[in-house]
Order: C-alpha cells, then structure tokens, then sequence
C-alpha cells in the first residue's frame, strides 16, 4: 500500500475524530451533551473506560496470547473485578473526587495525605515516569503497523533511523498536536473535557469494530469458521497452548493485581473513570458494560492469535497478527482497518494519556517551581493565570511525547508489547497502597505513602527499568548480569535469590512488597497533620465535612495578602499579633507546614476566614476571603466599603451604648465572665470618686478593688460583701448590698449575671434615703421618750388627781355632816311649830310658836352660812377670784378690824388690843381682810380667857401681821391638819365650822402670802401672815360699806330734757342730778335747740306733746339733721296710743309712761352709758 | 307694782312671792323660768313690768348673757340680780354690766324689801360689805361689746352652742330651719372674731362667772 494513501487515511481518520470532538465541544459549551441520566450517556462513559484498551489490547494481546496462553486475560481479569466487587470502592472515589474537587491522580492522593504539594509533584513524576514505557508502547506499535502496512516491515525493526525517517515520531508528532489542540485549549475550572471524551468514545467503538472486523474476517475467512477453528485448537499443539491456563503460576495473581490497581491508578484511566465522571450511576452500568466489551474483545483475541500461530508459526513477531494476517491474505481493506483500529486505540490511550500528564505536570511540578521565582510569583497576583497555564500544558504536552518517543529509541526493541506494558502496569501499581490505603485506612499518612511510593518506584527501576536500559551502556548490563557490586542477590532479575520467576511477577513482588511495607510501618509509627487527619477522616467516610473555599488554580493568594485582609478586618494590633502567632506556630512546626512560596494553602485560609469571622461575621468572612481567593467581584474597594458600613454600624451602637450609659442617674460597670471591666460611665467614675484614668477596658476587678483598699475605701467589715470574695457559682442573683464610703455617702450596689456570662454592678447614692430613715428612727425614738415622760406626767397628775377627787369626797363627807345637822335641827323646829299650830291655841303658844320659827329660822341661816363659806372655798379653789392688789396702809384695814371685833371681844370678857402701824401694804385688802377677819374670830372663839392682840412687824421687805391670843394653843401635831376643812380643835367655847382656816390657807395662797402658827398648848396661839410692804404710802380705803347708790357709769352723762311742765323738768333735774348726770333743761323746741347749741347732749329726754302742736319727736329730727348723728332720746309722755308709740319707734327711740319710774329711767341712762363705754350701738333685736 | 321674777328652782319662786307679799304691799308678783319666757312677758306686758329679779344660774343662758339680752330687747326695765352667789367680784361685775342691783338670796326679808324698794326708787343697790368700784376688766370690755352686738336670738344660739349643742338641736329647739341657724352662726362667729363655735363657747363662758367645779 502506499504509504501516501496510508498517511492520508490516517489524516482523514484523525480529523473525524477532531471533528467529533469539536462537535462535542460546540455542543456540550452550555452543559452536558446528553442528560447525565440517559443510557447514551452511561454507554457513552463506559466507552470512555475503554481507554484502558490500548494497541496493548489490539496487538500486543494477540502476541501474548500466541505466545503464553490465556495469561493475557490477566489484564482484563484484574478491571473486571474492580468493576464488578469494587463498585462501592468506585463511587467513593468518584464521590471524594468530586468533593475535593480533584483532576488527577496526583491530586487525589495528595488530596488525602494532607494535600501535600510535594507529594503531588513526586506522584506526578512518577506516573510520568511510569507511563512512558506505555506511550513508547504505543508509539511503537502504531509505528509497526504502519511499516507493516506499507510493505517495509524492516524500517520496523531497524535501527538507527533518522527520526524523521521513523514513523513511531510520525505517530508522536500528530498525537502531540491533536492533544495539543483538543485537550488544551482552554483551562476548564472543573476539568471537563466533553469533546474529547466524545472522541474517546468514538475510538473505542472504532478500535472494537475494527478488532472484530479483523477477527471475523480471520475467523470466518482464514480459519474456515469456528469449529475449524475449535478442531484446529484441539488437535494442533501449538494452538492448544493457546487455551493453556495455569492460574498457578505467579504471573496470574501479579498481573491482575496490578492491572486492578492500574485501572484506576493509571492517569488517564482515573481521569476518565473519575474526573470526566458525570453520574455515579454510570459505574453500576459500567459494571456489567465494560466487562463485557472486555469478554468480548478477549474473545476475538483467539481466534486470531490461533490464526497467526497457524498461518506464520514462529517467524512473524506475533503482536504483529492482526495486521500481518490480513496483508498476508492481500485484505487490503481489512488490514487498512486493522490499521486503523491500532491506530485509534493508540491514539485515545496517547492523547488521554498526554492531557492527563500535562494537567498534572502543570499544576503539581511546573506552575509551583514558576510561581517560586519572584518576578513571576509577583506577575501571578495582579493578571490570571489562564494563558501561561495553557502554554506550560502545551508545552508540556510535547515534552512527555518527546520523552516517550526516546524511551521508545532508547528501550530495548526486543521486549514484546505487553511487558513494556506490563511495565508501566508496575509503575503505577506502586500507588496503589497509598490509594487504596487512604481510602480504608485512616492512620495512613503521607510519610508512609511516600516512602513507600518512593521504595516501590526505586525497587521497581532497579529490577525492571535498569534491565530494559541495559543495552544502552554496557555497565548496567553487567549490573543485571550479576549484581551491584558483585553481589548475586541484589541482582535485578534476582533479588534475593529468587529466581524462576518472570521479572514481572518478581518485580511486583518485591516493589509492591516493599512500598507496602514502607507504608505500613511508616503510617503506624508516623503521625499525620490536622489537615491529613482531616482529609483521612473525609476520605475515610466518603464525606467532605465542610466547605472549603476551593483553590482556584486560576488566582493564586500569597500569605501576605491574607494577613493584610486580616489587619484590615480585625484592626492593626489584634489582627497582627493573630496572624503572626499563626504563621509562628505554622513555622515552628504545628500545623502543616507553609508553603515556602508564600501561597496560601487551605489551612491559613480556613484560619483566616475564622479570624475575619470573628470581626465581621461567618458569612460575610466567607465572602471576603472567597472574592479575594477568586480574584473577582469583591474589589478592595468594595470590600473596604463594607467594612466601613460595618465599622459605622458598630461605632454608631457603640455611641448608642455610651450615651444611653451616661444618661442613666445610677453608676453602672460591666464585666466580662473573667471580672474584667468592659463598660462603664461617668456617674460611677464619680461615684467612686475615681481618677478618670485609672478605669479602661479590661481592668480586673481585683485591680480596682485593690486600688480602693489602697486608699482606705472599705472599712474591716465590708470586704466579705464584695463580690470578688464571693463564690460566684452559689450566689443568689442578683446579689445587693450597701456601703457606706468614707466622705459619708452610702452606695447601694446590686451586681447580676448577663446573659453573655458577663456580670453588671450599678451603684445608687441612696445616702438621701438613709439620713431620712435615721431622722425618722430618731423622731421616732424621741417621740417615744416624749410619750413615756407624758405618760408618767399623766400618771402622776392622774394620781394627783385621785387625790384630790378622795379629799374632795372626804370633804363632801364632812360637809354633808355638818350641813345636816342644822336641817335636822331646822325640820324639827319646824314640826314643833307645825304641832303647836294644828293643836287648839293656848296662851304663851304665841311666844312659843315665835321662838320655835326664829330658833329654826337660825338653824336654816347656820345652814346658808356653812354653804356660803363652802360656795366660797370652791370659787377660791375654782380660781374665780382675783386678788386686785395695790397699795394701801394698813391701819385702815386695823380700824375697821377694831371696830369689828371690840365689840365681840368685850362680850366675850376678853382684851382686845390692837397695835397701830403706820406702814402701808402692797395686798388686796378685801382678800387680806378676809384672813385677818378668820384669823381673829379663830382667837376669840379658841380664847375662853385672856387677851388678843393684833399687830405688826416688821421683819425686812415684809410686814408681819399676827394675832396673838392666850387660847387653848395647838398641839404641834396638829398645826398642820388644822389649816384642812372641817378641823375644829376640841375645846372650843362656841362650835366654829372649822372652815375658817381653810378659807385663810386659800386666800393666802392667792394672795402669796405665808401663814404661819406658833403654839404652846395651854397658853396660846400667834397666827401670822406675811404681807409685802408697799413702797408707796399707798391709798387710803374707803371706809364702811359700800355707799348704796355707786356711779351707773364711770362717765356722768349729758342730758337734755325737753318738757313743757316745768314741774316735771325740776324733778327729772333732781333726779338726774343725784345721779351724777348733767342735765339741761327746756320747756320748747326752741330752748332745746339753744340749749343743744352750747352742750351736745349724749341723750334727749323728750315729752311728745308740746306746746304750739309740736311733737317733742319733730325736735328730734331737727335736732338730728342738725347735729348730724342719731342723737339717743326717750320719750316721756303720758299718752299711750299706739301711734305715738309707732312714731317714737320708728326713731328709735324708747317711750317711758308718764309718771315716770326711776328705775326704769335709770335703767335707761344705764344702759346707754354702758352702750357708750362699750363703744356699740343697741341692735334693734 | 308688779315684779318678774325669773329663776328656775319652783322653791325659791314660792318662797320669795310670799316673802316679798308679805313686806311690800300692792306687789304684783309674775313668775317666769327661762328667758324665753321672760321676754314673752314682757313683750306681752311690756311698760307695766316695773322690775325684773333675774337669778344668775337660769337654764339656757349663763351668766351675765341674760342681762345683755334683757337690755338690749327691753331698755327701760330694770334688771336685778338675785342669787344665791354673793362673793363680791360677781356682784361688782353684775353692777357693772348694768344689773340695777344685786340681791343676795341669803338676805334678810326685811333688806330684801328695802333693797327692792331703793331699786325701784332709783337707786343701784348692792349688799352692804361690797365695797370698791367695780370694773370691767378690759378683755371683758372687748368681750361685752362684742356680746353687746348680738341680738337676742344670737345669744341665744350662743348660749346653746356653749352647751354643745348642734345647728340641728338648736334649730329644733328654737323651732326655726337649720339654715336660719347656721347662718346666725355665722354671724355670732363674726361678731365675736372667733374661727370655731369651741372659740366662741371659750369666750362665753368667760362671761359667766364660771360654773362651779369647772374652769
């Protein structure tokens, strides 16, 4: 065939494929192709699952089955099973995939031992490293076929081809650019390729149709048919060892272990099975599906291989079957398909392959050693990363493939297809302790992990990588040959000494050996981070337990930023000293260790999205940290804009809070849970009386407490009340108290819990308060001093006054004695009078009769006598008696004195003497009378002998009056008792009333004056009383009794009498005059009118007629207007008509009869004169 | 000549109608036991009641009250005191406030008669032993004008207020409507210059010469 022709079909085939994909592409721009849920989309992953086909599978199976029997089933055996008993394994992957949002293999394992960056990059190298032996495989065959095809099978197997000349570079060169151009042309943010798994697909139901093309037409056109085929198997030798099968042999157990593992740990394989998986329920179609195409493609696999084996025997290189059998038999067609078919599935599993890689390269290796560099790092912030991020993978595309194209120089020709690819199945196996191990185990760790990576991968180059270099430099040959330093056992075919076994097998034993050793040991006895802790807790469940904000690899954060955010957010000292102690921490060792490129990893996010949190709040933390991880939409500006409303906000509820502090009257201090202050205002600053400074947020309690005992703030009995010394878990809330401060003023305090676990204490000056309870408790006290001493007042006047009320009773007693007897006396003069009247007269009964009224007449009058002395003491005792004391000398008290009782004295046979004085007294002598009066009949009465003498002495500022008599005397005894009423000495001439002493004890009590008496029984008496000497001569009193007719008024009046009879005029003149009276007579109006002129009459005597017709009352009204008063008057006249009464009435004015009575007019000028000391005017009543 | 005579106790009235008839020949003798009655008398017969012999200690007024009453309502008949008291600041005081005499009921019948006799002549007639001016004293000077002031129904109220008695008791007892007494009241409490019926009651009695046993 041409090769021309050749190149073109391939060309041709090549762009359907891109046409495909940018179909799918185009299509699939605004979501998915076809809903996820559909059975094209789960055929459609499946298909995309037979990436794992390779020209491995189109060829290189053939020659293996050919050579050692069904042992190529191995390969399809090992995913089998993972599909169908490791679906639960599948869907966890698929499920942490998604949530950690991984792209790569890489990323997973990193992922899960605590997204180390390092261990990324290190798997990233290794799956390189590992699976360029399986591109070179690719390349490789593609390249066969393509000599075979072109009818120059030498150019296949000779060497030192130019490279242009060599068509693997061919192959390499245009699945570089068709990886280039459809798996990197833009950076998805989820890694979605759609046009390119549509491609892939489509491959995998081209390779299968061409696959079964081929086998069918070997089948049906070579063979003869199935059951020539069947006898053939049974009867030739060769052909049966086909179908030979000893699971026994170690090949079996090594292979499908690690093709399972090599299912999903091979890049593109996790890539199509995890990355590009839309729907978890594909897999559990995938579970039946992919086996299936794997039986199927098995299947075919035999009859071609017995074909080959038939038709060529030993001399073909049997991975050339497929091909080989149709050229042979000149199918140009089916060997153009043949062709095709290898071709396509090179190109899926290349293509797949070199996208995967590249992603891997870029983001774990390359990007971060860029980003390393300062110009670039500084580039990377301010502009995305997308453009570099495309070149890096492009470029890197070329590199794997320019790789891969050495390896398939450089490797030894010889080794048939499936153990370079079995090689790579080594490789790659490596990861699968530290994959599977993640997944179930926990206490995996990523020293573990990578330490058995790392022993895997090394023993893994030396037993098969060193051997397969081993033509290029001869050194290494000899190393294979017989050890490191000649030592047999670390041979590399050998290790250990076990030997006869096929290198694979020996291979995978020990690397897988060893790395899960290393694993194992490492992770038991290592320890993990927090965040591998996190992430072996999150695979181990399946979950993610919280929303991390995903590293975009668009937008890369540096640490520095973060710390900005923080300071910018918590405020310059608290932010700064946060974030520093964070990053301290983070260096010294706690924690996952930083980034030495200054890019934020997860951790400092999640600390810093916390700390923001705590100023801003979760989600608005959330926001910030979010927009400046994204790049976008929150500019610094924005976000300085909403930090401002917020600091606004707080500062605006902060000045709320102040001011509403502050207009409280009460001092009020808050505290936060630990007794430190954290609000106060002015009034308890003032309150306390503290230094306005000393007070800030934070202050302990204690320190302000300690500041107060500084300066003698509590007395000794108040520190138990405060709270500091009380234990605050049993406290009653809330808790008050009072304390008095030393300046005097009184605090009430009440301190209580907040909700917050904070406490509150308000201070109220209730010192008012108090000071008025005191004066009240003092009133109180006082009052009742005040009622008890009234009460004992009362209590003695009361007892003062039962006295009184028992000497009043006694003294009734008395009285009533000695009133009844004169009654009694009185009564039966009486009857006796009364007797002798009814009986028949009878001489000398007249006398009789006259002697028994006058004797009863006594009796009565002594009666009148005992009432009159008893109505006296009681009007003394009343206190209705007032003394009207003034001067006067006492000799004319002792004249009239004498002239009373001389005369007595000398019935009695007694002397009476009387001793001049010529002092005056300053007394009142009606009142001093009396007692003289008393005293001096007491000594006649008491003095059956002898004499009496009153007289004077004089005994300094006083006079001493005293009566002396040579009487019976008075035992000493009884000189108190004798001053009580009704005492009466018992020889005594005449029976006094025993009153007159008392009398004396009164009235000079009244006066002031002191009595005495000085006695000798048996020789006589000296009663005395003690009178104030006048400093005057005083005025003399008026003798004798009273002069019968006294003023009427102390004023005399002025009288007009107006009357026509001259005789009565004369007699009313008389009359008025001894009165006292002024009189002016006139017999007519006219007279009066003259007689008013000269003196104004104080009253109008008036007679009603007159001569000439005139009234006397018409001259009152003239005299009236005249005068201009109510002058009084009275009319005296003889009529008594009621007009003239009428008239006189109507002025006012009084009407006396004619004859007039002089009483009546008295009484009249009386009242009138009274009227007018008074100063009133009679009312008419 | 014809007396009244007014005092309360039916006793002494007997006693000293058919005293007096005994000593004063033509004596036409009216008996009265309250002021009520009195001024009905009077104002019945007035200008032929030639003298009034007025005992101090009448029901209803106390004191010297009646004599105030007496001659405002009748100023040319005279009034005379006759009681059973006989200390002299009583008769000084009675003299003064225009009694035309004092009368002692323990005199003698014969005095009494010449006593009588000398009043209705003209004369003021005291008991012998009576000496001194009497004088007013000056609060009572106040006191009497302002007593004087009252008409007859006013000291009257007065007089029962001094007994304690309510605006309705009184106006029972005068038989006139509460308000009527209240607003005498008023007038009594004005004339007076008190505050309180108490004040008013404290100042009557200052007129009275002082109950006994009480003050």
């Amino acid at each position: 065939m041409q090769a021309w022709f050749v190149l073109a079909v391939a060309a041709g085939y090549v762009t359907t494929l891109f046409l495909v994909a940018w179909w799918g592409d185009r299509r699939s721009a605004g979501g998915p192709l076809v809903s996820p849920k559909s059975w094209a989309a789960a055929i459609s992953y499946c298909l995309t699952l037979a990436v794992y086909n390779t020209s491995w599978s189109f060829y290189g199976s053939v020659g293996r089955a050919a050579t050692s029997g069904l042992d190529f089933a191995t390969i399809y055996i090992g995913p089998t099973l993972v599909l169908l008993f490791g679906q639960r394994l599948l869907s966890k992957v698929i499920a942490i995939a998604k949530a950690q949002n991984v792209t790569s293999i890489a990323d997973f394992i990193a992922a899960r031992y605590g997204k180390s960056q390092v261990l990324a990059a290190f798997v990233t190298l290794a799956s390189l490293l590992g699976v360029l032996p399986y591109i070179a495989l690719q390349l490789k065959a593609v390249g066969k076929s393509f000599d075979y095809l072109i009818l120059q099978p030498e150019r296949a197997g000779g060497e030192a081809l130019r490279f242009w000349q060599d068509s693997a570079f061919g192959v390499a060169a245009s699945m570089a650019l068709f990886a280039i151009v459809f798996g990197v042309r833009h950076v998805h943010a989820s890694e979605h390729h759609r046009g390119l798994m549509l491609a892939i697909a489509f491959e995998s139901v081209v390779k299968l149709l061409a696959f079964l093309i081929v086998a069918l037409f070997v089948l049906f056109g070579l063979s003869g048919g199935p059951a020539t085929l069947l006898s053939q198997f049974q009867s030739d030798q060769q052909l049966a060892g086909i179908l030979s099968f000893d699971p026994t042999q170690p090949v079996w157990p090594a292979t499908i272990v690690i093709s399972a593992i090599a299912f999903l740990c091979l890049p593109q394989a996790f890539h199509v099975a995890v990355v590009e998986n839309e729907s978890p329920n594909h897999t559990r179609t995938a579970a039946w599906l992919y086996p299936a195409y794997l039986a199927l493609f098995s299947l075919l696999i035999l009859p071609i291989a017995a074909a080959g084996l038939a038709r060529f025997g030993g001399m073909m290189d049997p991975d050339t079957y497929v091909i080989s059998l149709p050229i042979a038999a000149d199918a140009g067609t089916i060997s153009l398909i043949a062709f095709l078919g290898g071709l396509s599935a090179a190109t899926g599993m290349v293509i797949m392959t070199s996208v995967a890689l590249s992603t891997m390269l870029c983001n774990d290796v390359i990007m971060p050693l860029l980003l390393r560099s300062r110009v670039f790092g500084l580039r990377a912030q301010s502009r995305p990363m997308t453009s570099v991020l495309v070149a890096v993978r492009r470029l890197s595309i070329l590199g794997i493939l320019l790789l891969a194209y050495l390896m398939h120089r450089l490797v030894n020709q010889s080794y048939p297809l499936t153990v370079i690819g079995l090689l790579s199945f080594v490789a790659v196996a490596q990861f699968g302790p530290a994959f599977v191990g993640g997944l179930f185990w926990p206490r995996a760790n990523k020293a573990g992990a990578s330490l058995g990576i790392a022993a895997g991968f090394f023993i893994w180059a030396y037993t098969l990588l060193l051997p397969s270099a081993a033509p290029l430099w001869p050194g290494i040959a000899e190393i294979v040959r017989n050890g490191p330093w000649q030592l047999a056992w670390l041979r590399p075919n050998a290790l250990f000494g076990l030997e006869g076994i096929d290198p694979i097998s020996h291979a995978t034993l020990w690397s897988l050996g060893a790395n899960l050793v290393c694993f194992l040991v490492v992770s038991a006895l290592g320890r993990q981070s927090t965040v591998e802790r996190n992430q072996a807790a999150a695979f181990a469940d399946g979950v993610v337990r919280e929303t991390i904000p995903k590293l975009s690899s668009r937008v890369l954060v540096r640490l520095d930023d973060l710390r900005a955010l923080a300071l910018r957010f918590v405020g310059a000292e608290r932010g700064a000293a946060s974030f520093d102690g964070y990053l301290a921490a983070r260096i010294a060792g706690t924690g996952p260790r930083l980034d030495p490129s200054g890019l934020v990893d997860l951790d400092s996010i999640r600390f810093t999205e916390n700390l923001l949190a705590g100023a801003i709040g979760a989600a608005s933390a959330r926001v910030v940290i979010a927009a400046s991880l994204e790049g976008h939409s929150l500019s610094r500006r924005a976000a300085m804009a909403m930090l401002d409303e917020a600091s606004e906000a707080l500062r605006f509820n902060r000045s709320l809070l102040q001011s509403t502090l502050e207009s409280v009257p009460q001092g009020i201090c808050a505290f936060d849970a630990d007794f430190n202050i954290t609000a106060w205002n002015g009034r308890f600053i003032a309150l306390l009386d503290l230094p306005p400074d000393f007070v800030r947020v934070g202050l302990p309690l204690a320190d302000l407490i300690a500041f107060n005992v500084e300066r003698g703030e509590y007395a000794a009995s108040e520190f138990a009340a405060l709270l500091v010394n009380r234990d605050v878990a049993t406290q009653s809330w809330p808790y008050l108290y009072e304390r008095k401060r030393p300046d005097g003023t009184v605090l009430e305090i009440v301190y209580d819990r907040t909700a917050e676990g904070g406490y509150v204490s308000t201070y109220t000056d209730v010192t008012e308060r108090h000071r008025a309870a005191e004066a009240l408790r003092r009133a109180n006290e006082g009052l009742e001093l005040r009622v008890r001493e009234r009460t004992e007042a009362l209590e003695q006047a009361k007892a003062e006054a039962e006295q009184a009320n028992l000497g009043k009773t006694r003294f009734l007693a008395a009285a009533s004695h000695d009133l009844l007897q004169p009654l009694n006396a009185a009564r039966l003069f009486l009857s006796a009078l009364d007797e002798s009247l009814s009986a028949p007269s009878r001489t000398g009964d007249a006398d009789k009769e006259r002697t028994l009224a006058s004797s009863a007449v006594t009796a009565l009058r002594s009666t009148e006598h005992v009432l009159d002395r008893l109505l006296d003491i009681s009007s003394y005792d009343a206190g209705a008696v007032r003394a009207e004391v003034f001067d006067f000398p006492i000799a004319d008290l002792f004249v009239q004195l004498n002239v009373e009782f001389s005369a007595m004295a000398r019935e009695r046979g007694l002397a009476f003497g009387v001793v001049d004085c010529g002092l005056a007294v300053r007394s009142d002598p009606h009142l001093l009378r009396r007692i003289l009066q008393n005293l001096l009949s007491n000594a006649l009465r008491y003095t059956p002998r002898g004499r009496i003498l009153l007289g004077c002495r004089r005994r300094g500022g006083a006079l001493r009056i005293e009566v002396w008599d040579t009487g019976v005397g008075i035992a000493a005894a009884d000189q108190k008792r004798i001053f009580e009423e009704f005492q009466r000495l018992a020889p005594g001439s005449e029976k006094g009333l025993g009153l007159g002493l008392a009398i004396v004890d009164r009235v000079s009590r009244l006066l002031g004056h002191a009595v005495d008496v000085r006695s000798r029984p048996g020789h006589g008496s000296c009663f005395a009383v003690t009178v104030p000497l006048a400093h005057g001569p005083g005025q003399p009193l008026q003798r004798g009794p009273a002069i019968a007719a006294p003023m009427a008024a102390e004023r005399p009046l002025t009288i007009l009498c107006l009357d026509n009879d001259a005789a009565i005029l004369d007699g009313l003149s008389a009359l008025l005059g001894g009165w006292g009276h002024r009189v002016l007579v006139a017999a007519d109006a006219a007279g009066a009118m003259e007689a008013a002129a000269t003196v104004e009459p104080d009253v109008v005597l008036l007679d009603y007629h007159l001569d000439g017709g005139r009234s006397g009352l018409d001259f009152l009204d003239d005299l009236r207007q005249k005068a201009g008063r109510e002058v009084r008057a009275l009319v005296i006249t003889g009529d008594r008509s009621e007009a003239v009464r009428k008239e006189a009435r109507a002025r006012g004015c009084e009407i006396l009869s004619k004859p007039v009575k002089p009483a009546a007019l008295r009484r009249f000028l009386g009242g009138e004169a009274l009227n007018r000391q008074l100063g009133t005017k009679p009312e008419t009543p | 000549m014809r007396i009244l005579i007014g005092d309360d106790h039916p006793l002494v009235q007997a006693a000293l109608r058919s005293a007096l008839s005994t000593v004063l020949p033509d004596l036409d003798i009216v008996a009265c036991q309250s002021l009520d009655e009195a001024i009905g008398i009077l104002t019945a017969q007035s200008g032929e009641i030639d003298l009034i012999l007025w005992d101090l200690t009448m029901p209803g007024i106390q004191g010297f009250a009646a004599l105030f009453i007496l001659s405002a309502q009748f100023p040319t008949v005279p009034v005379a005191i006759i009681s059973a008291r006989q200390d002299a600041a009583t008769i000084r005081r009675a003299i003064a406030y225009g009694a035309s005499g004092y009368i002692p009921k323990s005199l003698g019948l014969p005095e009494m008669a010449e006593a009588i006799t000398k009043i209705l002549a003209g004369e003021i007639w005291m008991p012998p032993n009576v000496g001194g001016r009497g004088s007013i004293q000056s609060d009572d000077i106040e006191l009497a004008a302002r007593m004087a002031t009252l008409s007859a129904q006013q000291l009257r109220i007065l007089a029962m207020i001094v007994e304690g008695k309510l605006n309705k008791q009184i106006a029972g007892e005068l038989d006139i409507a509460e308000q009527t007494v209240k607003g005498h009241v008023s007038t009594i409490l004005r004339k007076l210059g008190v505050g309180s019926r108490t004040q008013a009651a404290v100042l009557a009695e200052r007129l009275s010469f002082g109950q006994p046993g009480g003050n």
